[in-house]
């Protein structure tokens, strides 16, 4: 009975049978099922003989039938696994170079992935330290800004918590989160300290693990430090029960600490520093005041829609207030989705922080890319010395080894190898990775031995890096028929090979990728730190103050230094804070930035004016003049000057003079409109000092010495106005960092794996090199001979990986930074350089044993 | 060994390895399970219930000749072993026994 061959059945199924059924039993089974298949042939269409052939397929695994399967596991079974390990020992003895290299390779790629999996874990386990998160509640606003578009908002009225709690049966527990700052002492230490209000339930409702004190500590009227507060006030002292002294809105309030916090977990993005009882904050009856978390943690769920149908009334109180953004309904949100997930809720990542999901995706991209590489040098390394085995597959197939028989070995002698690379990984980044990231990043890091997760993860590792490595070889190797091993017509392994081209390709494009990116990153942030702000940043001291008294007091004790070249004054300053204004332009209200400044502000900082005039004391009208930047004047189309401009409260405004455009916040968003207004003397909050830049260390020092005289209750916090870029800096150096880092490490792991396989290459083709020397070839020839077909493959690759990657980094840098680098040929140039020479430096070297061994040795040998 | 009690399934492949008596191996079984109960069994179910018949002592398997439509494979053949002829006989029995005790049985 011929078939005509698309009636044929599959053979796959038949195969994979095999693998669980033994011979005898397997013969049985597909010949029925090769017999109703085409019996059901005759009867039914092809799609339903087919449909039934998968069906009996899958009937095999039944769970009656599995138990007749073939037992793997029998002692025949166990020292034939002990062998292969024993054989793999051998393997590595014989050829430690070759063997060191594929391990090497492997471990170090590894210990990135532990790195990049403590790092991923980070993300994914954000803040579950706090118990029982699907309960806890956010309370958030759906409000209307200033051109009547919806947005969700964090922020809540203060009064509508305890007034949500009053009328709620079943005993919810409530807090709300409010962030301010006081100025905090103990004995003579004073120092600003950010502080929360919160409500006695905080800590009931979230499960932060203490150190000392007790859980009713906020309920007695008694603070609650974290870790580090306490050991910055008390150090090794035991803080419960001290009194420290806090300055809230110029009322000094002494409280006694009742309980400290444990460090918070490293993936902590909900924490405080200084907890307070709102209790002994005066109660505010205003409806328009906010707070900047709310949450509750009701005893059911039906609980919140209860609350939440009483919200109409608290809406209307907010409203009546005529705030900025009115309310238009109040919506609740988990706790578990908030430090998770993606939303749009504005102003709450301040309160429960969340890495970037991004920041994940590149993790595992990265972690993949440097996994991929240590694999493409296994498989290279692998094949080639194969090559060598040829004889000896061939020889055990003919005494009847079966394909199944070499494929377990070859990949069991794989994954014993890889577990070998996973300790050996789990070390380095123990010891070397760890710590060199940990030193990138603000959080410190910890490989938790004790986590089962990363043992999990190992494990996955070492199987998935063994078959990924090792599977290719052994089913390509052991498809070998022995008498085409024997008679010399099978090659492979040799540059001929397509697949073995495609992986080096491959392999060094993604090389290139890293490199390109690294020396991208690390030329964006050179290049970040070279851009002018747009006035002179350096011999600049500023001084924030607390009051008007201390304002007069420094700046006329400082107006008689001579060192002093200018002194300005600001209530807000750039770098710093700001306020804003909501001009009302004919179809919709915008806003721009606002820094209320002295008349002496834009000398003193080297903003440069160049149209118009500055603020002038003497006349009286400039209490309503603005000096704008040119963003500003672009954006609100200032065609002359002064021109006149409109507030939303109706409040008229004189452009007076434009300023150049200058760098206000970082280099993350572009410049927009920025505007400058006289500021009152009484509400000046910063004196802004200028001084010749090597004068600026002893400045600071005599304006800290003569603070602390005059104002011991207040902590100094005088600063240099060129660190005001540093937290930005210091953000844009982790990736740099980390970029680098992985650089070095995929130039490393790509040369090792390159030199393996060139020395396997060349001891193959020893023979023919050692003929070509006593004919007379020179080395140069010699050279030239054995790079050819890499820098074909290295040519072609970074002819594909270039525009990519410019592409993907452009494209990158551009979406994270308003002002990145141009990528032109000072980033493309090196990085075929570093690459070119890194891998010809790799051969040559190869060919220097070659160079310096005598010809007759290798041809007299055999 | 766990019971010699027939289930349903095992009762009919038994029953077929009778009716085709020199001609029973798997393939068959499944045409005739088809023709006579109009049930479409899986070869993996038949091969189950086979292979727990076998583990009872109801039936024995032997390697038969192979064919081109089995692509080589031989016939594994199944027959009747004297336990077997016997629980078929038993379970045959109990039947009429129960059915001559049911009361009224309309039809």
């Amino acid at each position: 009975m011929k078939k005509q061959n698309n009636l044929e059945p599959p053979m796959w199924p038949i195969r994979i049978l095999r693998w669980f059924y033994d011979d005898a039993s397997v013969e049985g089974i597909t010949g029925d099922l090769f017999e109703t298949y085409e019996r059901r042939l005759l009867r039914l269409t092809k799609t339903r003989a087919r449909f039934y052939y998968f069906r009996d397929f899958l009937s095999m695994f039944r769970p009656s039938a599995i138990k007749k399967m073939k037992r793997n596991i029998t002692p025949n079974a166990i020292t034939m696994f002990t062998n292969y390990f024993k054989l793999t020992i051998r393997g590595v003895k014989a050829n430690p170079m070759i063997s060191l290299i594929s391990i090497l390779g492997l471990s170090i790629s590894i210990s990135c992935c532990i790195v990049l999996f403590v790092f991923g874990q980070q993300i994914v386990t954000a803040n579950d330290f706090i118990r029982d998160s699907d309960n806890i509640h956010l309370i958030y606003s759906k409000a209307i800004d200033i051109n009547n578009d919806a947005f969700d908002w964090g922020r809540t009225p203060e009064l509508l918590g305890p007034a949500l709690f009053d009328e709620a049966e079943g005993a919810p527990l409530m807090t709300r989160y409010k962030r301010s700052s006081a100025v905090t002492r103990y004995d003579d230490l004073v120092i600003e300290e950010a502080i929360q209000f919160v409500d006695v339930d905080f800590l009931d409702i979230f499960s932060f693990d203490l150190q000392s004190g007790s859980r009713q500590s906020l309920k007695n009227g008694q603070v609650v430090l974290s870790n580090d507060v306490a050991s910055r006030f008390f150090g090794d002292q035991d803080p419960i029960g001290e009194e420290l002294m806090f300055i809230i809105n110029n009322e000094r309030i002494p409280l006694i600490v009742g309980a400290v916090a444990k460090k918070f977990p490293t993936n902590a993005y909900f924490d405080f520093n200084l907890l307070l009882p709102f209790s002994i904050r005066p109660q505010v009856d205003d409806w328009k005041d906010l707070t900047h978390a709310t949450f509750i943690k009701p005893s059911n769920t039906n609980l919140i829609q209860t609350l939440m149908s009483k919200q109409a009334g608290y809406i209307e109180a907010y409203n009546s207030r005529d705030p900025k953004y009115k309310l238009t309904s109040l919506a609740t949100i988990p706790f578990s989705l908030l430090s998770q997930h993606e939303h749009k809720i504005v102003g709450i990542s301040s309160v429960v922080g969340r890495e970037n999901e991004s920041t994940l995706i590149a993790t595992i991209f990265f972690g993949a890319l440097l996994l991929f590489i240590a694999c493409f040098n296994y498989i290279n390394i692998a094949l080639v010395a194969a090559s060598k085995k040829l004889k000896e597959i061939g020889l055990r197939k003919t005494v009847g080894a079966s394909r199944k028989q070499l494929v377990i070995q070859f990949l069991s002698q794989n994954i014993f190898l890889s577990c070998f690379a996973v300790l050996s990984g789990l070390l380095i980044s123990y010891l070397i990775l760890m710590p060199l990231f940990s030193s990138f990043f603000p959080l410190d890091f910890a490989l938790d031995l004790t986590d089962s997760r990363l043992w999990i993860f190992l494990l996955l590792i070492a199987v998935i890096t063994g078959l990924i490595s090792g599977g290719y070889p052994a089913f390509y190797i052991s498809s070998f028929s022995a008498v085409n091993i024997f008679s010399g017509k099978q090659t492979f392994g040799n540059s001929r090979n397509v697949l073995f081209k495609l992986f080096l390709g491959l392999q060094f494009g993604i090389t290139f990728l890293i490199i390109f990116s690294g020396i991208a990153f690390y030329q964006n942030s050179s290049y970040q730190k070279g851009l002018s702000w747009g006035y002179d940043q350096d011999g600049l001291l500023i001084i924030p103050v607390e009051s008007s008294e201390q304002f007069l007091a420094i700046r006329d004790n400082l107006q008689q230094r001579s060192d002093v070249t200018a002194i300005a004054g600001a209530t807000r300053h750039v770098g710093k804070n700001n306020s804003a204004i909501t001009f009302d332009m004919a179809s919709e209200k915008s806003t721009a930035l606002n820094y209320p400044v002295s008349d002496e502000y834009f000398n003193t900082m080297g903003i440069r004016l160049f149209h118009g005039r500055g603020f002038d004391p003497n006349m009286g009208n400039d209490r309503n003049s603005l000096v704008v930047n040119e963003a500003f004047a672009k954006k609100y189309f200032i065609q002359e000057l002064p021109s006149s401009m409109a507030d939303e409260n109706g409040n008229r405004y004189e452009i007076i003079g434009v300023v150049k455009d200058f760098h206000y916040r970082n280099f993350y968003s572009p410049i927009e409109a920025v505007s400058f207004s006289l500021s009152k003397e009484s509400e000046n909050r910063f004196i802004i000092l200028r001084t010749e830049a090597s004068n600026l260390a002893q400045l600071d020092g005599d304006v800290r010495r003569m603070w602390l005289r005059q104002f011991p209750d207040y902590p100094y916090n005088g600063y240099l106005q060129a660190d005001v870029f540093d937290r930005f800096f210091r953000e844009m150096a982790i990736p740099t960092n980390s970029l680098i880092t992985f650089a070095v490490i995929s130039i490393l792991l790509s040369s090792i794996g390159l030199f393996g396989l060139v020395s396997l290459m060349i001891s193959k083709k020893l023979k023919e090199i050692s003929l070509r020397k006593v004919l007379g070839a020179r080395m140069t020839d010699l050279a030239l001979l054995t790079n050819k077909p890499y820098v074909i493959i290295l040519g072609v690759s970074m002819l594909i990986a270039a525009p990519l990657s410019q592409n993907l980094v452009e494209g990158y840098l551009k979406e994270v930074n308003a002002y990145p680098v141009a990528i032109d040929y000072k980033i493309i140039v090196p990085s075929i350089i570093l690459l070119t020479s890194v891998i010809l430096l790799t051969i040559t070297a190869n060919l220097y044993k070659v160079s310096i061994t005598n010809p007759t040795e290798t041809l007299r040998s055999e | 060994m766990k019971g010699t009690n027939l289930g349903e399934f095992e009762e009919l492949a038994l029953l077929i390895v009778g009716v085709l008596a020199d001609d029973a191996y798997g393939a068959a079984v499944i045409q005739e399970l088809e023709l006579r109960t109009g049930r479409n069994p899986s070869v993996g179910a038949v091969h189950s219930a086979l292979n727990r018949l076998i583990d009872k002592g109801f039936i024995k398997s032997e390697y038969g000749a192979a064919s081109e439509v089995r692509r080589g494979r031989r016939k594994v053949f199944y027959k009747l072993t004297p336990a077997g002829e016997t629980a078929l006989i038993r379970t045959r029995e109990l039947r009429n026994r129960l059915f001559d005790l049911i009361p009224k049985l309309s039809s």
